[in-house]
């Protein structure tokens, strides 16, 4: 009896015990649950926007450099880059309809998106804003380009838009849409005012998310990009520098008048009040090693121990720049290619006078006739070469003047020189461009540079100075063609004489000199040479070169205007703003 | 049988239900104390989240800033962090603003100084109805509302020499050029370069003085008033008189001798700083808060700058403040970092 008695109640007890420990599990668990429950949820909801808004300028930014890698193409050869087949021409309203493209905006072009299910786009407009002073080809560029993210999960405002009664945090940080892009309806296309009434000129337009079901995050950013251009100053080198007076002058603005030209009313100083400063001769030195006489503008060394005053420098110094020049070969700018495609080289001997013929030739592409103005020879080696410019064959009447037979036109002679180069003559209207891969050698007075600074003579008739500079070229001679031409307004002297020194594959030494006595007017580019100028003759021009030695009274003289006389290396992003309304 | 049986199962019942009682009471007791710990629980993952986020959201507000200034500077103690922005939307603070016809335009900037060394500017204003006349200094324009502070800037444009500047203004639509214009003509475009903003990296300072001094700055009389930010300089320095050319007063003394400094003049300008346990941003004198004021978020930036980039480095600590025994007691939290890149470094291909 007691077996049956006891038993059922210790049955009793072991089953309440256990319905009470499985109940306050439960309880527990449920409160445990919620807890967790609300951390994760809100952890998610902040996880995502601050995800979706760092990924919207990760889009931003891919935009962006998609675009900068077409300028990079196009920028140098305007024959490539920005395909028709993704990017729409030109850029939708309100941007200019030249010089303009867009992608992700034409509904005929493959939008831009990437990202797990689609889930990041961009939409990016480039345009040509600017250009680069004295240059008709070389542009400046702007890219804008629009980032979005689309967010996972509910349309909820995220858990940290509290930081006191006032303040929200992140709502005015991240700016989450949530049905509507606020952007396009408060400020339209971006310059219109919060206030203002939509129209179809600002762009201001109620513009649903791209997904109903999603809120999206979108971040707006502006790039500039510029040209990089091989010369950046009077004197480029990758090794050392010891040189004496480098300054500079504009060739627009007439000849060289000196360091420190004071307003004149001498003649031809007369009232050139701009000429006060030429501080413009730069210094780059690739390496510690400097040494100057007198620097009129600023210099830079990659780890000297050079200040302005011990150095008599008149612009800033900086000791902590790098420098690299690119190798001077064939198809790399400044250096065509040897010959460029539809050319062919003349062998000449290095002695040769050369002159061109007047010669109308029809455009294989464009089926128009125009004068032949440049041409491309080889030689082995140049010892006293002239070249004279194309000459008009006929007389011919301009703007009311007329003109004699024999009137120069701006002619580009390009000579391939595989040998060494001497002594040289470039006569007025001529411009001579030399690729050579050996030594030169020669005196100042022997690289002869008959063309002038500043405007052509405005005197046809008879001192020989008036070059003509045809742009095109619609009939077959006489006044006709002439009328379609156009006189020269600003000439460098040094621009029409250049030196460039191909850079030998074997990395052997190669050495430029120039020796007394008389000037130089011209340009060098020969990153793989040793320059040396010795005694007194000065260099009007630019310098670019492995390394720099001017003994003695010897002097560069930078003319300005070669600064944009060769295409870009490269370009480069000289700009990054965001737009964070 | 009955009796034996009747007083067992009473005595087991009282027996039973004190077990009970107490049981249950422990067990009670043991939920509530649950209960309690797993709410604390709560609340301190609240916080923690919410911590959390500021601390993110304060290394997105400096990451976003740095990432778009002219440039950065800290302070010795890294707890103060100055960042020069660009002028990119026209406000009616700015000359170009004051007609109320531009105000909310996103700027077109102008390419400035020399091939070799050009420098993005987004403050000028552009204009097409320039009158000038040759061989003579005056210009005017219907639509160019000239100010005071537009004196000593570049101008530029058809029939303006390179390098000349406004020399006086006469009125708000006639000025004086400080070279004569080279034709004459009516509709002539030009622009006035820059608002002055720029960054120069020769400025010299002396501790304890209000002199400061560049070769490169070519300072105006258009710079007074402007903000000027230096590594030796208090934050919300501004230019107080230019002296010359090369040399200005500043509204308070430097901290520091300094050569060859990064120094920015103008722009809009950012401020980040701690004031005890909170960190406040400033941009142009007015106050965005950024973070939660009662929690103790101690940021530390450091600024790094290498011959071809320039970036920083931020940390942010979350030092909650708990009490023991009755007195609070500051401990360890998180401490979250970021770098952010400067990508208007001016220097470098």
């Amino acid at each position: 009896m007691n077996k049956l008695i006891k038993q059922p109640r210790r049955d009793r007890e072991g089953g309440s015990a256990l319905l009470f420990a499985l109940g306050t599990i439960a309880v527990l668990s449920v409160v445990g649950g919620t807890v967790l429950l609300n951390c994760t949820t809100r952890y998610n909801a902040m996880s995502t926007q601050v995800g979706g808004w760092k990924d919207a300028l990760h889009a931003a930014e891919a935009g962006g450099d998609l675009a900068f890698n077409e300028i990079r193409k196009y920028g140098l050869d305007p024959t490539t880059g920005f395909s028709s087949t993704t990017w729409a021409y030109p850029a939708p309203s309100p941007l200019p309809s030249t010089y303009s493209w867009s992608l992700g905006y034409d509904s005929t072009k493959p939008s831009l998106t990437f990202g797990p299910n689609n889930s990041l786009s961009a939409q990016v407009i480039v345009d040509r804003f600017a250009m680069l002073p004295g240059s008709s080809t070389i542009g400046y560029y702007r890219i804008r380009s629009i980032g979005t993210a689309q967010l996972d999960g509910l349309k909820r405002t995220g858990m940290d838009n509290r930081m006191d009664v006032v303040t929200k945090g992140d709502n005015l940080l991240r700016r989450v849409d949530y049905n509507v892009d606020h952007f396009i309806s408060t400020y339209g296309f971006g310059d219109a005012l919060a206030t203002a009434a939509a129209t179809t000129a600002n762009g201001k337009a109620i513009t649903a998310v791209k997904n109903a079901n999603r809120p999206q995050v979108s971040r707006r950013i502006e790039l500039i990009a510029i040209p990089i251009m091989p010369i950046e100053g009077a004197v480029k080198t990758t090794g050392a520098f010891n040189g004496t007076t480098v300054d500079s002058y504009d060739s627009q603005n007439g000849p060289y008048a000196g360091s420190n030209p004071a307003a004149s009313s001498t003649s031809p100083y007369t009232g050139r009040t701009y000429l006060n400063d030429a501080h413009n001769g730069d210094v780059v030195d690739g390496s510690s090693i400097f040494s100057a006489g007198h620097i009129y503008g600023d210099v830079s060394t990659n780890g000297g121990n050079v200040n302005s005053t011990s150095n008599n420098i008149t612009g800033v110094v900086d000791n902590n720049v790098p420098v690299t020049i690119a190798p001077a070969v064939a198809g790399v700018a400044p250096i065509p290619a040897l010959p460029p495609t539809g050319y062919t080289l003349t062998p000449v001997s290095s002695g040769a006078t050369i002159s061109p013929a007047y010669s109308i030739a029809t455009d294989a592409t464009t089926g128009a006739t125009k004068l032949t103005t440049t041409f491309w020879y080889s030689a082995p080696a140049i010892n006293n070469m002239t070249v004279n410019p194309v000459k008009t064959t006929s007389a011919f009447t301009y703007n009311g003047v007329n003109y004699p037979v024999g009137t120069p036109v701006e002619t580009i002679v390009n000579v391939y020189c595989t040998g060494d180069v001497g002594p040289v003559t470039v006569n007025l209207g001529a411009k001579l461009n030399i690729y050579f891969s050996g030594n030169l050698n020669a005196k100042g007075r022997d690289l002869v540079n008959n063309n002038v600074d500043g405007p052509y003579g405005a005197s046809p008739s008879g001192n020989g100075s008036f070059v003509f500079v045809p742009s095109t070229y619609t009939g077959t001679g006489g006044s006709t063609a002439v009328s379609a031409w156009k006189t020269s307004s600003a000439v460098s002297r040094a621009d029409h004489l250049w030196f460039y020194g191909l850079t030998p594959a074997d990395g052997s030494a190669r050495s430029l000199n120039i020796n007394p006595p008389g000037d130089v007017y011209a340009g060098v580019y020969a990153p793989a040479y040793d320059f040396t100028i010795n005694g007194n003759p000065d260099l009007f021009g630019v310098v670019v070169c492995k390394s720099y030695s001017g003994n003695g009274n010897t002097g560069v003289h930078f003319d300005e205007q070669l600064l944009a006389g060769t295409m870009p290396n490269d370009y480069r992003i000289a700009s990054y703003i965001e737009d964070v309304r | 049988m009955k009796l034996n049986r009747s007083a067992a199962q009473h005595g087991f019942s009282l027996g039973e239900a004190l077990v009970c009682v107490a049981i249950t009471s422990l067990l009670f007791a043991g939920i509530f104390t649950a209960t309690v710990g797993l709410n604390r629980a709560y609340a301190a993952a609240d916080n923690y989240f919410s911590t959390h986020v500021q601390q993110i959201r304060i290394m997105d507000y400096l990451a976003r800033d740095v990432k778009r200034s002219y440039s950065v500077t800290t302070s010795p103690d890294l707890k103060t962090v100055t960042c020069v922005i660009p002028d990119y939307i026209i406000d009616g603070t700015e000359p170009d603003g004051a007609s109320g016809t531009m105000i909310g335009y996103r700027r077109t900037p102008v390419i400035t100084g020399s091939i070799n060394k050009a420098v993005v500017d987004y403050g000028h204003r552009s204009f097409t109805d320039g009158v000038a006349t040759a061989s003579s200094t005056t210009f005017s324009s219907a639509t160019a509302a000239f100010a005071a502070a537009d004196v000593g800037k570049t101008i530029s444009g058809t029939n303006i020499l390179q390098g000349t500047t406004i020399a006086s203004r006469s009125s708000s639509s006639v000025i004086t050029l400080s070279q004569p214009a080279t034709g004459s003509g009516t509709g002539l475009s030009f622009s006035i370069i820059g608002d002055g903003n720029r960054t120069v990296i020769d400025a010299a300072t002396t501790n304890g003085s209000t002199t400061l001094t560049s070769a490169s700055a070519k300072f105006t009389s258009a710079d007074v008033g402007k903000a000027v930010v230096g590594s030796t300089l208090v934050a919300g320095t501004k230019i107080s008189a230019v002296t010359n050319g090369t040399t200005v007063t500043l509204s308070a003394a430097a901290t520091g001798t300094a050569a060859n400094m990064y120094t920015s003049f103008g722009g809009t300008i950012v401020v980040y700083s701690v004031s005890g346990s909170q960190i406040t941003r400033t941009e142009n004198g007015a106050l965005t808060t950024i973070a939660s004021s009662t929690d103790s978020l101690l940021p530390q930036t450091t600024d790094w700058q290498l011959s071809n980039t320039e970036y920083t480095t931020t940390t942010v600590t979350f030092q909650p403040i708990m009490t023991m025994n009755g007195s609070a007691a500051q401990r360890s939290g998180t401490t979250v970092y970021a770098t952010a890149y400067l990508r208007n470094k001016r220097r470098g291909n």
